[in-house]
C-alpha cells in the first residue's frame, strides 16, 4: 500500500435542483487495475463520471490523482490532470482517416500546416500500444464497430493518461470485438494506466476487472475484490433491499388461453432468440437488466424496426392465426420507455393526443373528425384516469411526468387494446403516479387485456406480475413462475452467462 | 373542481385544432402588411382602387395556390422546390394536349393530372423510399424543367382553344375567375388541413414522425398524399398561369418562383421544421410577396436587389422560427 492510488474519490455529492444526483460518491482505482462501476438508472454513475471529466463541478468531495488534491473548472483541466474517456457512442468521423479522428482535437502542426509524418507515426505508436494493427491512412468508414472502437481508444490514449474510463463500451459490440476490447484493455492494465469500467452487463465485470464499485441512489454501496463476490451479489447490491411491498395480483399462473405467441423470434442485431406466449388477462414480466434487449423486443414484435423472422401468431376467432405487423399494432397498445419522444405529441393538447391513435373510430366520412365524440371520449379518459389538467385543451408539455403517463394510457384505453406492451412505464415518476399506473395495468389485466410488462425495477415487476421471461443477451433464457422470490430471480438472470463460460471452457 | 374545469373547457363552440399556438411569424407579417399598405395609401393611392386590388389578386392566384402546396408539404415536415418546374411542365403537357384535340376539358384533365403524376412521384421517393425531400425535388425541378425546356425547345406554346380563355379569364361580377380558383382551393386545403384526419396526421407526423409511428398514424401513406395534393396545385396553377399569360412556356417555372413560394409560406407562418402552420398564412404570405413586389417596383428598386431583400426576408423568418418555436 506504498503507492497512492491512482484515482480516488471521496465524499462526493452533487445535488441538481432539489434532487441529490449524488450523496456519498468513493471510488479508488489503483495503476493497472481496472475497476467496474456498476449501478441501476438513476445510480448517479454518470454524474459521478461528469465529474471526474470536469463536465460538471461538485458540491462536496474531493479528488485526487496519484495523492495530489485536483480541481477542476473544466474538461480541459480534467484531461490535463490525466483522465481521458472512451465515450459510449463512438465519436468517430467516418469520411476521415485513422490519423485524422485520433487527432481530430489537436492537431500536430509544422508551419501552420498539419504534420502528416508526425500523425502517422505516434498514430502507428499508439496502434502498436493497443495491440492494434491499424493502416493511419484508412478511413473510418471501411473499418467494423470493433475497430473504430480501438480508434477511439488511441485517441484516449494520445495524452497518455493515468485513469480511462470505459463508459459502456460493449453495448453495441459483438462477442469477437468485445473480446478484442478485453485483451487490449488487460495490456492498458500491464503499462499501469488506471481503468474505471462503467457498464451495465454483469457478465462482464468478472472476465475484466479486478475490482468492482457499486452505486445505489447516489452512494457508493460496495467496493469489492471481484473474486469475493458473485453474479447474484451484484445484481442484488445494485438493486439494493427489494421492498417487500404487497403485491397488486395473486401469484396463481392465468389460465386463460393464449392471445400471442411468439416463437423464435430474430432480428438481426436486435433480437437474437425470442419466445414467449402471453395468456389472455395475464401480465407477462420481461425480466432482464439494462441492455439485455428487451425494448429491441418489444419493438421487434410490433415490426417497428422491419421485418423480423420467426412466428408471431394472434388468437383471432378462437384460434391462433399467423398475423402481420400491422394487424397485430391495431390491437395493440404500446407504452415506450421514451415518453416525451415517443409517447406524446408534446405541442399538441390533451385532446389531440388523445385524437391521434383512434382517427379511426373518431373521423367519420371524407375524414371529417367527430369534434363531440373526441371531446366526451378525452373527458371520460381524464376522469377516469383522474388526469390532471386544466381542460382538454390543455397543451401536454406543460403537464407534470405522472399526468402525462397517464394520457399515454388514455389515448390507448380509448382503442380498447387486446395487447398492452408496457416499456418502463413508470420512469421518472413519484410514488402516487407510480403505484396509479401500476393499479391502472392491474385492473386493465382483470378486464382480460393481456400485457408485456417491462421494468428495470424488480420490486415494480413483483408487484404485478403473474409469472416472468428471463432476457438476457438479446435472447429469452427461461421462465420463472409468478411465485418466483428476488433470489429466484436475480439467479436466473446470472444463469445464461453462467452456462456460456461453461461452454467456452 | 377538476369537473367543473373540464365542463367550462368543453363549453368552447369547437375543438380547436392543433396548428401551432403562438405565431409570430403571422403577427409579424400581419404588421408588415399594414406598414407596406400605409405607405402605399401615402405614395399611390391608385394602389386601393378596386380594378388595381384585384389586379393584385388575380396576380397572386398563381403563387398562392403554389404556396397552399407547399404549405401542405412542409407542414408534413418535408419540402417540395419541384412545384414550379412542375407546374410549367403541367401548362405544357396540357395546353400541347388541349391544342391537339381541341379539348378544353381534357387540357385542363391533362394539367391537373401531369401535376398529380410528379407529385406522386416525390411522394413515393421520399414517404417508401425515405429519400430527403430537398435532394428529391430539387432533382424533379431539373427533371421537369429539363423536360420542359426540351419539349418547347424554348418557346412558348400559343394556340390553346379560345375557349379555354373565354373560360377561365371570364370575370363573373367582376372578379376573375382565377382568384375565386385561388380562394377554393386555398379555403378547400385549409379546411382539409383543419379539420379532417388526413390533416391531423399531417400535422402529427411533420411534429414528430416517430412519436406518429407509435401512434399508429400510416406515416408514409400520409406523406404520399401531401405531396401529391401539392402536385395537384402546381397543376391547378399551371391552368390559372397559362391562361393569364395567353400561353404555356417552361420559363414560367423559374427558380425565382421557388424562392417567392418558400417565402410566402414561411412569412405565412409555416415552419420550416414541420408541424406548424396554416395553409390560409401561405395564402397570406403570398399575396404579401406579390404586393411587396408591386412596391419595390414602385420605388424602383432593381428585379435583383429584390431577390436580395426576398432572401433576407425567409432568413429573418426562419430565425423567429428557431428562436420562438415550440419543443416538439
Amino acid at each position: 500500500m506504498t503507492q497512492p492510488q491512482a484515482l480516488s474519490m471521496q465524499g462526493v455529492q452533487k445535488a441538481f435542483g432539489n434532487v441529490q444526483a449524488v450523496v456519498a460518491g468513493n471510488l479508488e482505482v489503483r495503476a493497472g487495475q481496472a475497476m467496474a462501476l456498476m449501478g441501476a438508472n438513476g445510480a448517479g454513475k454518470s454524474t459521478l463520471m461528469n465529474i471526474l471529466g470536469g463536465v460538471i463541478g461538485p458540491d462536496a468531495g474531493t479528488i485526487l490523482i496519484e495523492g495530489r488534491l485536483v480541481t477542476f473548472s473544466g474538461p480541459r483541466d480534467a484531461a490535463h490532470a490525466g483522465i481521458s474517456f472512451v465515450q459510449q457512442e463512438l465519436t468517430t468521423f467516418a469520411t476521415m482517416s485513422v490519423a485524422d479522428n485520433i487527432f481530430i482535437d489537436d492537431f500536430p502542426l509544422r508551419l501552420g500546416r498539419l504534420d502528416r509524418p508526425q500523425m502517422r507515426a505516434e498514430a502507428l505508436e499508439l496502434m502498436a500500444r493497443l495491440g492494434a494493427d491499424l493502416d493511419p491512412d484508412r478511413k473510418l468508414e471501411e473499418l467494423s464497430t470493433g475497430e473504430r472502437q480501438m480508434v477511439e481508444i488511441a485517441r484516449a490514449m494520445r495524452r497518455r493518461p493515468r485513469v480511462l474510463i470505459f463508459d459502456e463500451p460493449t453495448s453495441s459490440l459483438s462477442s469477437r470485438e468485445k473480446h478484442r476490447l478485453h485483451e487490449v484493455i488487460r495490456q492498458l492494465k500491464q503499462q499501469g494506466v488506471a481503468i474505471v469500467y462503467v457498464t451495465h452487463f454483469v457478465g462482464e465485470i468478472f472476465e475484466i476487472c479486478d475490482r468492482v464499485t457499486i452505486m445505489r441512489n447516489g452512494a457508493t454501496v460496495a467496493d469489492q475484490l471481484i473474486g469475493e463476490t458473485s453474479y447474484a451479489e451484484v445484481v442484488r447490491t445494485m438493486l439494493g433491499e427489494v421492498a417487500a411491498a404487497g403485491r397488486l395480483v395473486k401469484e396463481q399462473p392465468i389460465r386463460g388461453p393464449v392471445v400471442l405467441e411468439i416463437a423464435d423470434l430474430v432480428l438481426e442485431g436486435r433480437v437474437d432468440h425470442a419466445s414467449l406466449e402471453l395468456h389472455e388477462g395475464e401480465i407477462l414480466g420481461l425480466w432482464g437488466l439494462l441492455g439485455a434487449g428487451r425494448t429491441e423486443l418489444a419493438r421487434a414484435i410490433l415490426g417497428l424496426d422491419g421485418a423480423v423472422e420467426g412466428r408471431i401468431r394472434l388468437r383471432q376467432d378462437g384460434e391462433l392465426k399467423p398475423v402481420t405487423a400491422d394487424a397485430l399494432f391495431a390491437v395493440t397498445a404500446f407504452v415506450t420507455e421514451d415518453r416525451r419522444g415517443e409517447g406524446l405529441l408534446l405541442p399538441f393538447s390533451v385532446a389531440e393526443n388523445v385524437l391521434v391513435p383512434n382517427l379511426d373510430a373518431l373521423s367519420g366520412r371524407m375524414g371529417r373528425i367527430h369534434g363531440q365524440s373526441l371531446r366526451s371520449l378525452t373527458e371520460r379518459l381524464v376522469a377516469q384516469l383522474k388526469i390532471k389538467v386544466s381542460g382538454i385543451h390543455q397543451r401536454v408539455a406543460t403537464l407534470s411526468g405522472g399526468n402525462q403517463q397517464k394520457i399515454v394510457f388514455g389515448k390507448w384505453l380509448a382503442s380498447k387494446p387486446r395487447i398492452l406492451i408496457l416499456d418502463e412505464p413508470t420512469r421518472g415518476l413519484d410514488l402516487t403516479a407510480k403505484a396509479d399506473i401500476l393499479r391502472l395495468a392491474v385492473d386493465l389485466a382483470a378486464a382480460g387485456a393481456s400485457i408485456l410488462f417491462i421494468s428495470s425495477e424488480l420490486e415494480e415487476l413483483m408487484r404485478v406480475c403473474h409469472r416472468y421471461v428471463i432476457i438476457g443477451e438479446r435472447r429469452t433464457t427461461g421462465e420463472l413462475p409468478g411465485s418466483a422470490t428476488e433470489t429466484d430471480l436475480i439467479e436466473a438472470l446470472a444463469e445464461p452467462d453462467v452456462r456460456q463460460r461453461g461452454a467456452a471452457a | 373542481m377538476e369537473s367543473r374545469q373540464i365542463v367550462s373547457s368543453s363549453a368552447r363552440p369547437s375543438l380547436r385544432p392543433f396548428q401551432g399556438r403562438l405565431n409570430l411569424q403571422l403577427v409579424v407579417l400581419t404588421l408588415s402588411f399594414s406598414i407596406l399598405l400605409a405607405y402605399l395609401a401615402i405614395e399611390s393611392p391608385i394602389f386601393f382602387r378596386a380594378t388595381n386590388l384585384i389586379n393584385v389578386l388575380n396576380q397572386s392566384a398563381m403563387l398562392t395556390i403554389l404556396a397552399v402546396g407547399m404549405a401542405m408539404v412542409m407542414i408534413g415536415g418535408g419540402i417540395d422546390l419541384s412545384l414550379p418546374a412542375n407546374m410549367a411542365l403541367a401548362g405544357i403537357l396540357g395546353s400541347m394536349a388541349m391544342i391537339q384535340t381541341g379539348s378544353v376539358a381534357l387540357g385542363c384533365l391533362a394539367m391537373l393530372a401531369a401535376g398529380l403524376a410528379v407529385g406522386t412521384l416525390n411522394g413515393i421517393a421520399v414517404a417508401y423510399f425515405r429519400m430527403i425531400p430537398f435532394v428529391v425535388t430539387l432533382a424533379m425541378m431539373t427533371v421537369c424543367g429539363g423536360f420542359a425546356v426540351w419539349l418547347t425547345n424554348s418557346i412558348s406554346i400559343f394556340d390553346q382553344p379560345e375557349r379555354f380563355f373565354d373560360i377561365f379569364l371570364a370575370r363573373p361580377l367582376g372578379v376573375p375567375i382565377a382568384i375565386s380558383v385561388a380562394l377554393v382551393a386555398g379555403l378547400g386545403i385549409q379546411v382539409l388541413m383543419g379539420t379532417s384526419r388526413f390533416g391531423r396526421e399531417a400535422y402529427a407526423i411533420g411534429t414528430n414522425a416517430k412519436a406518429s409511428r407509435i401512434s399508429r398514424v400510416p406515416v408514409a401513406r400520409t406523406l404520399l398524399g401531401t405531396y401529391l395534393l401539392a402536385g395537384c396545385m402546381a397543376g391547378l396553377a399551371a391552368i390559372v398561369v397559362t391562361a393569364r399569360l395567353g400561353s404555356a412556356s417552361a420559363n414560367v417555372g423559374s427558380d425565382n418562383v421557388v424562392l417567392d413560394v418558400v417565402t410566402a409560406c414561411v412569412i405565412g407562418g409555416v415552419s420550416i421544421y414541420g408541424g406548424v402552420g396554416r395553409p390560409l398564412g401561405a395564402m397570406l404570405g403570398a399575396v404579401f410577396v406579390i404586393v411587396l413586389g408591386n412596391v419595390l417596383n414602385l420605388l424602383g428598386i432593381s428585379f435583383n436587389l429584390g431577390l436580395v431583400l426576398k432572401g433576407a426576408v425567409i432568413i429573418a423568418f426562419i430565425a423567429l422560427d428557431r428562436a420562438f418555436g415550440e419543443e416538439r
